[in-house]
């Protein structure tokens, strides 16, 4: 579905993203971890199109992305982004929000509507769908980025810290949404600090630091990897003890 | 009351403050710093033109000069106080560091202080600078006046107006969020500042003061103005401090300027305290209560505006979705979004109505002129027509970046949305252009009919200002929505968004086109002139028709130029975006 190979970001001397390289698989959860300033939003960024690799190559659904602006345009149709902070447009109201975004996917909005129609339950914000977004707390924002984000139907779901902002209860809904479109053969790119969220949803993670890939497995294998080279049991200890070894790791 | 603790407060604006200036580059400052000196150098030489007049008038001078002094204190004083009111409810109510600042160790009263000293340095100092120039103009219009005078009256003015209005403003607002809900008291302060101060406009316009200084009326108005007793607001504090300032420019300290001072000071300082205790007592209770309200969509005047427009929004509603359904999906998705931003968004709302009115006044004031009333000859008439293009172009300007130049920098964080769509980004930008370029050539095409038809301009002074209103409003709306774009402004309200650099630079660069195209055009106003007088076409020399091709060439260059360029750096500022901006 997606693949990554070499890709580097540079800003002047400082290197952002250094020749980083991995593949997701359709009906993939993929969680992307790192602590803050590793690159993970940078990498989004350049696979979302935001920003421009100084290297490497982006392929989606055997799209090459960076070949021309044509194929970034029929990549994005299946692609659904959702950002760390949901700024969006504050004078217009939920439905219109809902409305624009399908209109600049070119989708039909009776389709789509219903689809809204559902997230919007889902999430429990559909009486506040006609209320002006200035009016709007954050998760409610949050929500219905997630609900936009989804109404075009996208096969390629790419989510920057997904839990921001959200109660318990959303989280699971988030949670059962993902499982749902990975069901469906969908493929969700997963950027999170949450690591307890990434061992429970992900086949497979990678870990960034520094702008390099440290380690790339489902979380299982990384425990061993991890047991094998500090020579310690890593039995019944989660995906934040591996993290914290392999960053230390790298750091040392 | 904590002084130190006042200042630790204050100081996190200092700071962001400095780092602003800092991030921004020797050049910009350069040009800010040029462009600001500029606008308060030309409000020095009008003002002091307009001293230099009135000192040749010896038999009203000294009193005429009073009474503006007085008037100018008056005037400024209730700008203040207004201004004072409006921005006091965003400080103390709507700024974004309060529940910080509410969850500290610190006393309502400290923070309420802190508050009030940026509401003062925000709502005060602009205006002051401008105060202190129209100053230095009256002082150096007294003879006894010097140096010295002018930075003592200053001395005596600052402590005045950076305290009194503020404390009458913030008290005001204290006690209306008291007993109104905060965000529907906010609202209805704006409407009431605005119609006021349109119904100022239009009151002192409808005086037609110019009547007053006719060269036939001068002499009757002298004797009026000796003789009678004008009043002068003597139980208004604003004359207090006239009164004083005055007695400094005619060296005449004495009993009167001693006793106006210490009316002046001991009312600021009460208001003050008032003020004070005040909000120790009610501030943090008024903050929770706005801390609980909704923001309504169904406001205060929407619901006055629903009862009165309902009827027209219907019908208006049904011709717009027919030419929605006119463009594609994603580009009426795109324009209904950005009209629907427009409307909705109080500031531009009310800018588009003080815009209006300015236009109306403009036109009024052509009725009014010699050249309306044909009293002037025609090649005078003609070469008022022909200064009238450039106003035209001035007024578009000004609406221009007001209006267009936001553009972008309204869509600013949102543009991730657009961007990691499938539309094209320049059929995105051409889709602004135009819906943008279309209502402004429509005004900008009746400003400039109108104001042609009430000077009754010659038929070639006519399509001239016709063709050029719309290749200037082609330009003009070009340069400023793409300039909005090359210098975004996204931590900023709309409101002041054209005064950024870009704003500043859009602005200079639109007028001296203008003005060039306009220099450059009356090689064509010289032939009209002299074919009028039995030169025909075939008289004029080699050198002449030159010059005539030359003029020509040089717009046509001067306007693709213009045309291509912001549109290049625009299109590649908006592909890397996110490269030069981390959102």
């Amino acid at each position: 579905m997606l693949k990554v190979s070499g890709l580097t970001k540079k800003y002047g001397d400082f290197t952002a993203v250094d020749d980083i390289s991995f593949e997701i698989k359709r009906g993939e959860i993929f969680g992307f971890l790192g602590p803050n300033g590793a690159g993970k939003t940078t990498t989004i960024k350049m696979i979302t199109g935001l920003l421009r690799p100084s290297a490497g190559g982006i392929v989606l659904n055997g799209l090459d992305l960076l070949k021309s602006e044509d194929n970034f345009k029929s990549a994005r149709k299946t692609m659904g982004y959702i950002p760390d902070s949901p700024n969006i447009y504050e004078k217009l109201t939920g439905w219109e929000f809902l409305n624009f975004v399908c209109g600049i996917f070119d989708c039909d909005w009776e389709e789509s509507k219903a689809l809204a129609l559902e997230y919007l339950k889902r999430f429990n914000i559909l009486k506040d769908a006609g209320s002006l977004i200035e009016t709007y707390s954050h998760g409610m924002r949050q929500k219905l980025v997630f609900t936009s984000a989804l109404i075009h139907k996208p096969e390629f779901i790419i989510v920057d810290e997904p839990m921001i902002g959200l109660d318990p209860k959303n989280v699971r809904v988030v949670k059962e949404i993902f499982r749902e479109i990975a069901t469906n053969g969908g493929t969700v790119f997963l950027s999170t600090h949450t690591l307890s969220v990434a061992e429970e949803m992900c086949s497979r993670v990678a870990i960034i630091f520094h702008g390099k890939i440290i380690a790339l497995d489902s979380v299982e294998n990384l425990k061993k990897c991890v047991e094998f080279k500090n020579e310690e049991n890593f039995a019944g200890k989660n995906l934040e003890e591996v993290f914290l070894a392999l960053t230390k790791e790298s750091d040392e | 009351m904590s002084n130190s603790k006042i200042i630790r407060i204050i100081y996190p604006k200092i700071w962001s403050y400095k780092n602003f200036y800092k991030a921004i580059s020797s050049f910009s400052l350069i040009i800010l710093l040029i462009v600001a000196l500029g606008v308060l150098g030309g409000s020095y030489y009008g003002a002091s033109a307009v001293f230099e007049k009135i000192n040749s008038l010896p038999l009203i001078a000294a009193p005429l000069k009073g009474y503006l002094l007085n008037i100018t204190c008056f005037s400024f004083f209730c700008m203040l106080v207004l201004s004072s009111m409006l921005s006091s409810m965003s400080t103390l109510f709507t700024s974004k560091d309060l529940n910080l600042l509410f969850s500290m160790p610190l006393s309502y009263r400290d923070i309420f202080f802190a508050k009030y000293i940026e509401t003062s340095f925000f709502s005060v100092t602009s205006a002051f600078i401008i105060f202190a120039v129209a100053i230095l103009a009256f002082n150096n219009s007294y003879q006894s006046a010097s140096a010295g005078s002018y930075f003592l009256s200053m001395i005596i003015a600052a402590p005045f107006f950076y305290g009194l209005p503020v404390a009458i403003g913030c008290f005001i607002s204290l006690i209306v969020s008291k007993f109104f809900p905060v965000n529907q008291a906010r609202k209805v302060m704006y409407y009431l500042a605005i119609f006021f101060f349109i119904f100022l406009i239009v009151m002192l316009r409808a005086l037609e003061p110019e009547k007053l200084l006719s060269v036939e009326k001068i002499e009757a108005f002298a004797n009026f103005l000796l003789s009678s007793n004008v009043p002068r607001f003597e139980y208004f504090p604003s004359s207090w401090i006239a009164s004083a300032i005055e007695s400094i420019f005619k060296a005449d300290i004495g009993r009167f300027f001693y006793l106006n001072l210490t009316a002046s000071y001991f009312l600021t300082f009460f208001s003050l305290f008032l003020c004070v205790i005040t909000a120790s007592y009610i501030y943090h209770e008024c903050y929770l209560k706005y801390q609980q309200e909704q923001e309504s969509e169904n406001g205060i005047e929407s619901k006055i505006l629903k009862i009165i427009f309902d009827p027209v929004f219907n019908l208006a509603s049904r011709v717009y979705s027919v030419f929605l359904k006119m463009l594609s999906r994603d580009l009426a998705c795109v324009l209904d979004k950005d009209i629907k931003t427009f409307f909705r968004t109080q500031t531009l709302m009310v800018q588009c109505f003080m815009m209006i009115v300015v236009t109306v006044f403009y036109l009024y004031n052509i009725t009014l002129m010699p050249v309306a009333t044909k009293t002037l000859p025609a090649d005078i008439i003609d070469m008022f027509s022909f200064g009238n293009i450039g106003v035209v172009a001035l007024i578009v300007t000004s609406y221009a970046i007001r209006f267009i130049f936001p553009v972008f920098s309204i869509e600013g964080k949102a543009f991730y949305i657009v961007k990691t769509s499938p539309i094209d980004i320049k059929k995105y930008m051409r889709l602004k252009f135009y819906s943008n370029l279309f209502p402004m050539s429509f005004f900008a095409l009746v400003l400039c009919v109108l104001s042609n038809y009430f000077m009754s301009s010659r038929p070639l002074i006519f399509m001239l200002s016709i063709c050029d209103t719309v290749l200037f409003t082609y330009f003009i709306c070009h340069f400023n929505l793409y300039l909005g774009i090359i210098f975004p402004v996204l931590d900023a309200s709309v409101s002041e968004i054209p005064a950024s650099f870009g704003g500043f630079i859009s602005m200079i660069i639109c007028a001296a086109y203008a003005w060039i195209v306009l220099i450059l055009e009356a090689v064509i106003m010289y032939f009209e002139f002299f074919s009028r007088y039995n030169f025909s076409f075939s008289t004029f020399n080699l050198w002449e028709y030159l010059a005539l091709f030359i003029s020509v060439t040089t717009v046509a260059a001067f306007t693709i130029i213009g045309y291509k360029y912001p549109r290049k750096l625009a299109f590649e500022k908006m592909t890397n975006f996110y490269e030069e901006i981390r959102l």
